[in-house]
This record gives structure tokens, C-alpha cells and sequence, in this order.
């Protein structure tokens, strides 16, 4: 056993603490005296610090133990906490991240010694007076095994095999004590063999452990119950042990006593004949003690559930199990439309059981998606530390609100969603929010705020960047857009307002007037909606002149498979996404007006324009004409459009497949299907239309 | 490199004259197909088929090397192609596929010297097999060349 196969826990834990950390020094900077928040802080440090000690990353243990010591000074109260110190800690904690990365990479936590923090940590410590920390230190540690409880010494209750005690007697010749310790690990901790293990390890480096209860093997295979004890030949006292066991993260408590040998076994090791007997008699009472603690034991177990239930599973393992899902899917698909195309179909219990399969893919499909669902906080936790770091570096005051970190979304929209959310944020915070001046001259808070809001709506999730500043000067982007060329003046004057905001997801059309090292490089909102696009959403701007902007992202909560209506176009068959459309009506073809060119409906009072999808998609069309048009209406964001269809098929899950990257189609096409009957349709993105 | 590197290629007609792909990127060789057409693509993708659930894009061999359509016979194939073991496969249509021959390196005239000239070819050259004269076809440009000129 090596520490090697730690690694990969030690990485993630790392990561958890180190995102702790940042979060709660944030809150302490606001509020200094918030007595949690230090708590949280100094555990988080705490435990680092022992982490890295036990992996042996020497470099990182130092920077976290000097960290810690300005924690532990600012716990005591004897250091106030000002933004210069946060500023300070900030910069040990992107430190660590550099020394997290270089393990990740190499498993070696490179060679930076970072001595500028570290100096500049002691020079807190020296303001305020060092010295008492370890003796607070000391206080701690002895305040535990005051409390003589022999429930808690557990190792008291063990009895020894023969060959232990002659260990321990021979231990006891060469002037070495044995030390009995018994440690609690929380009972959160996920992997207590573990740490277990890490423990251990410490206590080999002081003495030597002759017995371990439960065995070695067992602890390791995590048959134990969060308590174990140990037997250590040392020349070290209880105390030591006690702080060696304690510097490993996650151990609630640790006791330790004397062992010492009692004359009576001095003489049944003498007397070997009497041996057997003597061993059987204790055999019984050690049995009795087992049950009594047998009795806790099962105590906890019924309490231990609640804590965490959860298996991590690899991503691609998941992408497997999704695939299946697909497939099943297309074979119940090919099992309807043989059954709508054969006699089978009079086969009332055929249908039944059809309709059952349906029914079981669908919550199948469900469950799987559920899987791959990760909560948004783990991209959205980062920001406010970024924007801090943007008001410290532009000297502009402004918070960050955030709401429905909790939403979730599919596990592949989550690794690429936070870079789009990034360069949102950041634009708010350079061009959205004004100088603090300004904002005050113009009668607001002259603190700026930005708004992170997430939320589902139907089959959506929602995710809107606003911010409360200036807004965007829509006759700026106008004339800019006219000086640029990439409008004329006629057509600038009959677009509309919400046209011209459309113009910023343009390529390189950035409208900050200078360009500053938080954004404005040319490289703008395009990138932004391109990406949102490649995950199947759309972006929207909303501005109000003097108040704001917001920014609105929608995105699909699924990717792989989804509702569609599939309907017939010329003679070939498509898909159109159910979730964007809103109704389909039957219009009359004398109710068709034409308004500059293009054919419209008024529809209950909305002014709808059409689109003739078999003129957009070169299909074959009849002579024939008709009275009545099919029209499918579909909504975006507040436009709507109507497609004519020629007839309609049904709804159906269809699960998507790329078409590959050869075809350059119009992005009309989003992809495409596997039909029951093994042709393929194509899946027509409407909204690109609207 | 060697002088004597043997490399295997499958035969294929178009109009018939014989043409060979090497063996590496052929994934399998499937008679004709339904296609479903996508609109607004390149005008030599005649569409997308079902290949074992997989949707794969098919494009004709024929239009590809500006050469004049003709009807599906019943010795028209599709091969499957693909660039990269886990790459995305392609089909190409092809008129007739007849045999698997090998060609020395030696046995190839190469009809360019030139690095960038040679990617963007369709023909790595000439090949001499028996008594014929074979246009050994460049897979990679075939399938995803354009996109520079575009």
C-alpha cells in the first residue's frame, strides 16, 4: 500500500476545501466577526494542511500551516481581519490551486516556496502577536482526555492474545511503554479505511503498532464502524500520539492511554499449562463486552444513512448506460410502427403491453437523465470571487447576487456553460455597471449590482445575467453598427430596437469604447451565443437605457433524446421539436395578408408571420392548391412564427443524432432520427426561422 | 523509408475506370441504401442513411470528382469510410466495387512533389497494377477537403 492510491481523494477533497475557503473568506471579509465563518475557515485550513502533510507535499503544509496560524490569531481575536489581509490570503489560496494543479498533473506539487506570502503572512502574525497561538494550541489538545471516560477508551475493554502480551512485557524491559489509542472518524467521512490507513501511518513514524481492533485487513475493507483502536510500542507519551492521530482530517476525536500488564498474566504466561483455560474463562467475559458494544454499534448504523448515499460513477459509464437508453427507445419505436402497420394491431393485449413498454423507456429515459444531472453551483460557485477580484482590480464597487444555484442540467451543458457565464459577467461588471461616481450622480446606489439568477421553466432551464447599470445606448450600436458597414443607414432605420440589440451577437462587435484587460478584445458576445447555440439554447438581450441589461439563456434540460412532432414535408418526413411549439392551427388561405412582402396571419390578435418550410428546404411540392394551410406555430422568446407543414404524423420521442461535421447544412438542421421502420428524418431547429 | 512498403487497396469503378482507396479507412462495404436528403448541404452529399442505428452522411464519389450522375445499378456500394479509428464515418457511393490488390509503394507514380499540392489533390497518384493504370484516390481530401476553399 502506497499513498498513491490517495491521490485521486486527496485531489478532490483538496478541491472541496479550497473552494470552502474561498467562499467563506469572502463572507469573512464582510463580515469580520462572523465566529462560523472563522470556524469553517480554520477546519478547512486545518485539514488541508494535514492532508498535505500525510501525502508528503512539504511546500504546500508549510504556506497552509503559516495560513492557518493567521486564521488561528484571528479566531483568538488577537488579529482583525481587513481586505488587505484577505487580499494576502487570496493570494496563498491561488498558491495552493498552482500547487493542486502541478500535483495534478505530475503528482509533484512543483517547487514555487511562494516566500513573498509566506512573509507577508508572518508579518500579520507579527502585528499581532504569535506567541499565544500554541499555547491556545497546547490548551486544545490537552482539554480532550481530561474527561476519564471509559465508554469512550475502548481499547481498555480489549483483551490480548498471548504473543501480544509478550510483546508488550518484552517492550516494557527495553524501557518502551505501549500507548492504547482509540480514534472516532466522523461519521461523514467517505473513505474511513482510508484514512484509517493515513493514521496509522503517522503512528508507525512514532512506534511501532502491535494490534489493531478490528484487524488491519478489516479496517481497510472499511469493516469497521468509525471507531477503531490501535496498541502503539513507543517511547512517546499519550499526548504525542493523541496530536499525531488528530493532524489527519476528518478524525473527530482520538483517546489514549497506558497499557500496562496486569500481574495476574504475568503469571498465567509463566504457568503456560494453566494457559488454554485461563484464555477460555476470559474468551466469555470478552464476549460479553463485544456485545455490549455491538449494541452501540448497531445504534449508529440505524443513524449513519441520513449522512450521504451516493456513489461516484464515471461520466462515461453514464454516456454508455444513455446510449442503451437510445437504443432501446428506437427498437420500441420499430415495435409501433409494426404494429400500426400489421394485423397485430386488433390485438388489444399486443397494446397493452405496448403501451406498458412505452411507459417503462420513458420513466427509464427519465431516471437516466436524473444521473447525469449536476447542480449549476459547482460552475457558479467560482464568480464571486471573481467579481471581487474584478471591483478590486477596476476600483469599482459591486456585488454579485446569485439565486438557484441548485438547478440542475445535464453533466455535458455544465462543462461548457462556464465560460459562457464568465465573459457575461465580466462584460457586466466592465461595460454594464458604471463608476461608482457616475452611478451616484445619476441617483443610484453607487454600488453597483450584478444578478446571477437560475431557475427551470417547463423544459427549460433559465439562466439570466443582469446587471443594474447604464444599459445599453441602443443609438451608439446603431451608428456604430452603420459605421462599421455591417448595415446601411435605410436598414438601420427600419429595424427595430430589439433588432439592433441582436447586432452585439454579431462577430467582433464589441462596443466598449476602450479596451480594457477585463474584456472588450473583440472576442465578444458572438463566442458566447455560438457556444450556447452548440448546446441546443438560445441567448436573449433585454435593455433598458439608465437601468440595465439582462442577458437570458435558455437552455434544454436534455440533449440525447426529446419530444418531437414529426410531420410531412413535400414527400419526406421531419421532426420539429415539440418544446417550441406552441399550437398548430388551420388557416384559411384567404386569411393570409401580406405586409412588405412577406405573408402574415393574425392570430387571436398577434400579427404571425409565415413560413413555407417546403420553400426553405427545396422540397418537391404539389400543384395542387388548397384551401386550408397546417401551420405549426412556434414561439421564441416573445416572436412567433408559423410553419406550414403538409400534414402531420404525430408526437414521438426521437432520440438525436448528429449528422457529422462533413454535411455543411443551414443550421436549420439540427440533427437526425432513427424512425421505428429504420429511415431517418431530420430534426428541423424552427426557432433558427423565427 | 523503405523502399519496398506494400500497402493494400480496394478496387472501385466510376464511369469504369478503375479507381483505388486504401484499405485502412474502409469501415465496410453495404449495398444501396435509402438516403434521406438534407437540404442546402453540398451538392455531392446526396444525404443521410441508417447504418445500424447510426446516422451516417453519404456523399456520390461521382459528383465529389466532378464526374456526371447516373442511376443506381445493382452493383452500386456504399463503402464506409472513416478517417481516424473513432472518427466520424462517412459513405461514399461508388459505381462497382471489384477486388483487393496490394501496390508497392514503387508501383506508384506520384503525380506531385509538392506537400500542399498533394493535400489538396484527389489523387496521390498513379498506380500500376497488371496492365492497368489506377487513380489511387486521397481519402482525406475526398471527405473533408473543401472546407479550406469554402
Amino acid at each position: 500500500m502506497d499513498v498513491g492510491q490517495y491521490l485521486e481523494i486527496f485531489i478532490d477533497e483538496t478541491k472541496e476545501h479550497l473552494q470552502s475557503l474561498n467562499e467563506h473568506l469572502l463572507i469573512l471579509e464582510k463580515e469580520p466577526d462572523n465566529d462560523n465563518t472563522i470556524n469553517e475557515i480554520f477546519r478547512a485550513a486545518h485539514s488541508l494542511k494535514g492532508m498535505a502533510g500525510t501525502m508528503g507535499y512539504k511546500l504546500m503544509q508549510r504556506l497552509t500551516h503559516d495560513m492557518e496560524n493567521v486564521f488561528s490569531e484571528v479566531r483568538n481575536g488577537h488579529l482583525k481581519v481587513n481586505s488587505n489581509m484577505v487580499d494576502v490570503l487570496f493570494r496563498g489560496l491561488d498558491a495552493l490551486e498552482t500547487y493542486l494543479a502541478n500535483i495534478i498533473e505530475s503528482s509533484n506539487e512543483g517547487d514555487d516556496d511562494n516566500e513573498d506570502i509566506l512573509k507577508d503572512l508572518n508579518n500579520f502574525l507579527q502585528e499581532g502577536g504569535a506567541s499565544e497561538t500554541k499555547e491556545e494550541a497546547t490548551k486544545n489538545n490537552d482539554r480532550a482526555p481530561v474527561s476519564y471516560d471509559n465508554d469512550k477508551y475502548k481499547f481498555k475493554n480489549l483483551k490480548f492474545e498471548d504473543h501480544e502480551k509478550r510483546a508488550i512485557l518484552r517492550a516494557g524491559e527495553m524501557g518502551l511503554s505501549v500507548i492504547g489509542l482509540t480514534v472516532y472518524i466522523q461519521e461523514t467521512c467517505m473513505l474511513k479505511g482510508a484514512r484509517a490507513f493515513m493514521i496509522n501511518r503517522n503512528l508507525e513514524e512514532h512506534g511501532e503498532i502491535i494490534k489493531l481492533d478490528p484487524s488491519a485487513q478489516d479496517i481497510e475493507d472499511e469493516k469497521y464502524d468509525f471507531v477503531y483502536s490501535a496498541f502503539v510500542i513507543t517511547k512517546e507519551k499519550p499526548e504525542t500520539l493523541i496530536s499525531v492521530a488528530s493532524s489527519v482530517s476528518e478524525v473527530k476525536e482520538v483517546v489514549a492511554d497506558y497499557i500496562t500488564i496486569s500481574d495476574e498474566d504475568k503469571a498465567t504466561l509463566a504457568a503456560s499449562a494453566k494457559l488454554v483455560k485461563d484464555t477460555q474463562g476470559k474468551g466469555t467475559k470478552d464476549s460479553g463486552s463485544l456485545k455490549a458494544s455491538g449494541a452501540t454499534t448497531a445504534q449508529k448504523t440505524t443513524a449513519k444513512p441520513v449522512v450521504n448515499r451516493s456513489v461516484r460513477v464515471d461520466i462515461d459509464k453514464l454516456d454508455v448506460l444513455m446510449n442503451l437508453v437510445s437504443e432501446l427507445i428506437i427498437a420500441k419505436n420499430g415495435l409501433v410502427s409494426i404494429s400500426s402497420e400489421n394485423e397485430i394491431s386488433t390485438d388489444s393485449a399486443y397494446h397493452e403491453q405496448l403501451e406498458y413498454l412505452e411507459r417503462i423507456t420513458t420513466n427509464l429515459h427519465e431516471s437516466v437523465m436524473k444521473t447525469r444531472m449536476v447542480p449549476i453551483e459547482s460552475v457558479v460557485n467560482r464568480f464571486p470571487r471573481m467579481i471581487r477580484d474584478i471591483s478590486k482590480k477596476m476600483n469599482k464597487d459591486m456585488e454579485l447576487y446569485m439565486s438557484g444555484e441548485d438547478t440542475e442540467l445535464d453533466r455535458t451543458v455544465i462543462d461548457e456553460i462556464g465560460d459562457p457565464l464568465m465573459h457575461l459577467l465580466r462584460n457586466a461588471a466592465d461595460h454594464g455597471l458604471e463608476d461608482n461616481d457616475v452611478r451616484e450622480k445619476a441617483g443610484k446606489n453607487p454600488k453597483g449590482s450584478i444578478f446571477l439568477d437560475a431557475y427551470q421553466e417547463g423544459n427549460n432551464v433559465v439562466i439570466e445575467v443582469r446587471d443594474d447599470g447604464g444599459g445599453i445606448n441602443v443609438e451608439n450600436v446603431r451608428q456604430k453598427a452603420i459605421d462599421k458597414g455591417n448595415i446601411t443607414v435605410e436598414q438601420a432605420d427600419r429595424m427595430s430596437e430589439k433588432d439592433i440589440i441582436d447586432l452585439l451577437f454579431r462577430p467582433s462587435f464589441s462596443t466598449a469604447e476602450q479596451v480594457s484587460e477585463i474584456s472588450g478584445r473583440g472576442v465578444g458576445l458572438d463566442v458566447v451565443k455560438t457556444k450556447i447555440e452548440t448546446l441546443g439554447g438560445e441567448i436573449e438581450a433585454k435593455t433598458k437605457l439608465g437601468e440595465g441589461t439582462n442577458f437570458i439563456i435558455r437552455l434544454p434540460l436534455t440533449l440525447a433524446i426529446i419530444q418531437a412532432l414529426m410531420v410531412i414535408i413535400g414527400d419526406e418526413k421531419y421532426a420539429l421539436p415539440l418544446g417550441s411549439i406552441q399550437t398548430v392551427e388551420n388557416v384559411k388561405v384567404s386569411d393570409i395578408r401580406q405586409v412588405e412582402g412577406k405573408d402574415v396571419i393574425n392570430l387571436r390578435g398577434h400579427v404571425v408571420p409565415i413560413i413555407y418550410l417546403s420553400q426553405v428546404l427545396d422540397c418537391k411540392t404539389s400543384d395542387e392548391k388548397q384551401d386550408e394551410l397546417l401551420v405549426a406555430i412556434v414561439k421564441k422568446g416573445e416572436r412567433l412564427g408559423g410553419m406550414v407543414v403538409d400534414a402531420l404524423i404525430g408526437q414521438q420521442e426521437i432520440v438525436i443524432k448528429s449528422i457529422g461535421k462533413y454535411i455543411k447544412s443551414s443550421k436549420l438542421i439540427s440533427g437526425a432520427t432513427v424512425l421505428g421502420n429504420g429511415e431517418v428524418a431530420l430534426i428541423l431547429d424552427v426557432n433558427s426561422l423565427v | 523509408m523503405a523502399a519496398e512498403v506494400s500497402k493494400q487497396y480496394i478496387i472501385i469503378y466510376l464511369n469504369n475506370i478503375p479507381h483505388a482507396i486504401e484499405i485502412k479507412y474502409i469501415e465496410s462495404i453495404i449495398v444501396m441504401q435509402n438516403i434521406t436528403r438534407i437540404p442546402k448541404a453540398q451538392s455531392y452529399f446526396k444525404g443521410v442513411i441508417n447504418l445500424r442505428g447510426d446516422v451516417v452522411p453519404v456523399m456520390s464519389l461521382r459528383l465529389r470528382l466532378k464526374m456526371d450522375e447516373c442511376d443506381y445499378t445493382n452493383s452500386t456500394r456504399i463503402i464506409i469510410l472513416k478517417l481516424e479509428e473513432h472518427g466520424a464515418p462517412v459513405g461514399v457511393i461508388v459505381d462497382a466495387v471489384k477486388e483487393v490488390i496490394s501496390l508497392d509503394d514503387s508501383d506508384i507514380e506520384k503525380l506531385s512533389y509538392d506537400e500542399t499540392e498533394e493535400k489538396a489533390s484527389n489523387s496521390l497518384g498513379i498506380g500500376k497494377y497488371k496492365d492497368e493504370l489506377i487513380s489511387i484516390l486521397n481519402v482525406p481530401s475526398i471527405i473533408g477537403g473543401e472546407k479550406k476553399n469554402d
